[in-house]
């Protein structure tokens, strides 16, 4: 997969958008602050889930209801997220694509992603005024756990690779 | 004065371990990004519920009653790990352009917060009823969204214009 990626790697060296991002400093922490804004859309649906599920927070309305609530900015967000950081390989394809714990940060995205999903669904489908059910509530924290790692590694890749 | 008092936080155990320690930075950085990303989240929540685009048959009041403990337990996870990484080159942060700014941003965040529960909310204009709140409400929820994502800005600038290692 190293050269594979290797590949890649040139390939984005070599483009003119490459250098344009690299080049203009400004482009690369702006574009990282967008991916946090947006970073906290879908961790904070993911907490407020979790403590609704726990019966903490927002009990005027059911967990079907918060799911609700938070589906479209969720997916909005991640849509925004996939962009950014698009961008951000872009401007430095060796830092991301050769770095253990971006590959590892990948792959845990795919995991939450469909864990989420298939909670969201089931929440979904409970109907708005019926209680969640147990397996739902410990899937959020879950799910919660889950972004939680994505987060951090997201973060370490500044320091490891 | 203030270099007395740099000087001793940079040279204090927690600073000096801090700055020496390989791991020690990026973990409290970490907590420091889950903190504002709870923080600006939450906000984001309560501002769009004052403003009036999303939430609109959650009660205004309840709504941020229920909200507003997460944000502060957030922001106080954020208080602690940023002095901690503060004193780990207390010199390079207060020298920072960007850190100054981002104090100030925080200042007049806390300052809008404080018109809002003391003149807007003051006489029960705001109730706790469905539909539109008054325009002051409405603009304070504005401002906060702006300010909050400025905050967000000058901290990622802030590692941009400094390296701590």
């Amino acid at each position: 997969m190293d050269e594979w990626l290797l590949g890649i790697v040139d390939w984005i060296d070599g483009l003119p958008i490459h250098m344009t991002v690299r080049d203009a400093g400004w482009v690369v922490p702006a574009v990282q602050s967008v991916h946090i804004a947006a970073v906290a859309i879908v961790f904070t649906a993911a907490l407020i889930l979790a403590l609704r599920g726990m019966e903490l927070v927002g009990r005027h309305w059911s967990l079907a209801r918060w799911s609700r609530y938070f589906r479209g900015s969720t997916i909005a967000a991640l849509w925004v997220l996939l962009a950014t950081g698009l961008v951000m390989v872009l401007a430095e394809p060796e830092r991301e694509l050769m770095n253990w714990i971006f590959r590892t940060k990948m792959l845990l995205v795919i995991v939450t992603l469909v864990i989420a999903h298939v909670m969201g669904r089931r929440i979904r489908d409970g109907g708005v005024n019926r209680p969640a059910a147990g397996g739902v509530r410990i899937a959020a924290v879950l799910v919660l756990l889950l972004w939680t790692g994505v987060a951090m590694a997201g973060r370490w890749i500044a320091y490891a690779g | 004065m203030i270099d007395t008092l740099l000087d001793a936080i940079g040279d204090s155990s927690v600073g000096m371990f801090i700055a020496e320690s390989a791991t020690a930075f990026p973990w409290i950085e970490v907590a420091h990004v889950l903190g504002i990303v709870v923080v600006f989240g939450s906000i984001l929540l309560v501002d769009l519920r004052l403003i009036g685009l999303a939430g609109r048959d959650y009660p205004p009041l309840s709504f941020s009653r229920t909200i507003l403990p997460v944000t502060w337990s957030a922001f106080i996870i954020a208080v602690i790990t940023g002095a901690l990484m503060f004193t780990s080159n207390p010199h390079g942060y207060f020298d920072n352009t960007m850190f100054r700014v981002k104090m100030l941003l925080l200042v007049l965040a806390g300052l809008n917060m404080l018109v809002f529960h003391l003149v807007t909310m003051r006489g029960g204009r705001v109730n706790d009823g469905p539909g539109p709140l008054p325009g002051g409400a409405r603009i304070a929820g504005l401002i906060s969204v702006t300010l909050w994502l400025a905050v967000i800005a000058c901290g990622r600038w802030i590692g941009f214009t400094m390296s701590p290692f």
